[in-house]
């Protein structure tokens, strides 16, 4: 039975249109030349005409075929009391209104199961580009290491050339530096898998946001020495419920990106307020900006921006950032503000997911309470690699 | 080799770095140019440098685009660093003009093989060809079209002769499986690899020492072939 419904809601309107004529002819005919009771026969193209022409189709046809029952009550068996063509219509209009009802329900279903194919389907896709996006940058990113680390130890290797032990500590230096990059690289794509598949850990106790930021700038040290770093924390900021380390590789990385995309000198400002229910952490600076061809999918995967002179980086860091940042139920955008630079923001919720966006507040007003964080509950450094 | 100068265009500075320590190491004085812009100029400029060693991943300019600009203003040989191991993409590049290419990752030894092999190429280019060439065992007469192997006059047909030929002109260096097909056969049949595979096993059959593991003609996957063992003669 869903199969022969489904084969006639497949049918185009006009196609359903016409046979519910007939089917109202062939009804009526009968109705007329013969003594039978074939009333309940009308409601057939009443449910094909509201297949057809949807509820405004099946109104008027409702009322149409109201008004030909009543006609032929009339001409065929001069009905004088008005009560039984009442009676009709109201049948008729009841039925087109129950049609229409399971109709429009019938097609609901149908379309979440269809939105639902969809979804999995461009889940499908997604995941797949994301494969093959990986194989590509794991193909570029490991092998262009790996040919540094092959080409120097060759040369150390070799016998029979000549090289002053300058040349050989630079060969040993780029080889650690290679051997970093490629852990690096690992631990991202760890990172970006975890986010991916929603299996990003956080370990969240309540922390203060304006001792992360000194402590991230002081631990990027030669990274931000050419760049002025000014700070603006809010003094009333509340303790946010966060991951300090993950929170720590966001900023981090939005720090590196300023101090690596704008030139040497340009000032970076790291801001943090509280605006609603939202802390609103900023990283700006004020370098040349983005082009806008680099803009739309910045936070995706692999979308790494060339800078000439300096190795391709992997793309993935932002896309990382945002994975955090959303895991604790933040937002993140990136957009040029009116005085020049570019600005990074996110935001972090304030109080706790099920606490009740009031908890943050309670505790900011009474630090040393016995359920309350202490503000001294950072954790160990962790030794950088 | 001493002053000879290698134009190292490479956009990781890693990379670039171990080259120009290495190649410095053997007498030759690098160049290093980080973008496509910067390596044409270098390449094309004066004084031009020998060999240009070229990366196929450029932040500013399409490889392969890099290679012909390269190839129409100057004859200096190119060979192509590829980090993509893609075979088409070391055909294109050696259909558009280089003259061979290093896979990444490369040890040393393998990329001035390479470098020796093209300054050789470059040189021998302005004199006439040597009468008789001698590779490992085999002794080769371009002109007199003989081949002996060992002392033992090895008989060829002609279209054998003019494979080997293809390869002795290009001893050392890539040949891809169109060109040779070219040689033999005439423009028109650079897709039937089939064919050429049959000549090169007759070829193998009759030079190599050991067909199934050949000294001379080697197999280079999805590009072509290339005769080695020059330099140990």
């Amino acid at each position: 039975m869903p199969h022969l419904l489904a084969r006639i809601g497949r049918q185009s309107p006009a196609v359903l249109l016409l046979v519910a004529l007939l089917l109202l002819a062939g009804i009526g005919w009968i109705d007329v030349v013969t003594p039978l009771a074939v009333e309940p026969l009308y409601l057939l193209p009443i449910s094909l005409a509201t297949w057809a022409g949807g509820r405004g189709g099946g109104l008027v046809w409702a009322g149409g075929s109201a008004a030909f029952l009543i006609l032929a009550d009339f001409t065929s068996r001069g009905y004088a009391t008005p009560l039984l063509p009442l009676w009709n219509t109201l049948i008729n209009f009841s039925m087109f209104l129950c049609f229409s009802l399971v109709l429009s329900w019938a097609r609901t279903l149908t379309r979440e199961r269809l939105q639902q194919e969809q979804d999995r389907a461009a889940l499908l896709a997604r995941t797949d580009a994301l494969k093959t996006e990986l194989l590509q940058a794991v193909s570029h990113d490991v092998r262009t290491p790996l040919a540094a680390i092959k080409t120097s130890i060759t040369i150390l290797l070799d016998t029979e050339g000549h090289w002053s032990s300058t040349s050989q500590r630079t060969l040993l230096e780029g080889i650690n530096e290679q051997c970093n990059r490629l852990t690096r690289l690992v631990g991202q794509l760890l990172d970006i898998s975890r986010i991916d598949g929603g299996m990003l850990q956080l370990e969240r106790d309540w922390y203060a946001l304006d001792e992360i930021v000194p402590r991230v700038i002081a631990q990027l040290g030669s990274v931000l020495a050419a760049h002025p770093v000014q700070t603006a924390c809010a003094p009333d900021l509340p303790l946010i419920w966060l991951d300090f380390t993950r929170i720590e590789q966001v900023l981090t990385n939005l720090l590196e990106n300023a101090a690596k995309y704008t030139p040497a000198g340009t000032p970076i400002a790291v801001t943090a307020h509280v605006a609603e229910e939202w802390i609103w952490v900023c990283v700006q600076d004020g370098g040349p900006g983005i082009p806008a061809a680099d803009r739309a999918g910045l936070f995706a995967p692999f979308a790494a921006r060339r800078v000439p002179g300096r190795p391709l980086g992997t793309g993935l860091g932002l896309s990382i950032v945002r994975g955090i940042v959303v895991a604790h139920g933040g937002q993140i955008t990136a957009a040029p503000p009116p005085d020049g630079g570019w600005v990074v923001q996110f935001t972090l919720p304030l109080g706790r997911p099920g606490a009740g966006p009031s908890a943050a507040r309670r505790l900011q007003a009474s630090p040393g309470a016995a359920d309350g964080p202490a503000r001294s509950s950072l954790p160990q450094p962790q030794p950088e690699s | 080799m001493s002053g000879v100068t290698i134009l190292v265009i490479e956009d990781d500075p890693a990379v670039s770095q171990a080259v120009a320590i290495g190649l410095a190491g053997y007498g030759f004085t690098p160049q290093v140019a980080a973008t496509g812009a910067e390596g044409y100029r270098q390449a094309v400029g004066v004084p031009a440098p020998a060999v240009v060693l070229l990366d196929l991943g450029l932040p500013d300019e399409d490889g392969l685009a890099l290679c012909i600009r390269i190839r129409a203003a100057s004859a200096v040989p190119i060979i192509i660093l590829t980090a993509r191991g893609a075979e088409h993409e070391k055909v294109s590049a050696l259909e558009s003009g280089a003259d061979d290419y290093v896979t990444k990752p490369f040890g040393l030894r393998e990329l001035l093989a390479r470098v020796r092999v093209a300054l050789r190429h470059n040189v021998a280019r302005a004199g006439p060809p040597p009468p008789m060439i001698r590779i490992g065992e085999l002794w080769i007469s371009l002109d007199h079209r003989q081949v002996a192997r060992a002392g033992t006059p090895v008989h060829l047909t002609p279209t054998e002769f003019a494979l080997l030929a293809a390869l002795v002109h290009n001893a050392g260096r890539v040949c891809t499986h169109r060109m040779l097909l070219q040689t033999i056969r005439g423009a028109g049949y650079g897709a039937d690899t089939a064919l050429l595979r049959v000549y090169i096993a007759q070829l193998r059959a009759k030079l190599e020492p050991h067909a199934a593991t050949p000294r001379y003609i080697q197999t280079e996957p999805g590009v072509g072939y290339r005769l080695t063992g020059w330099d140990e003669g």
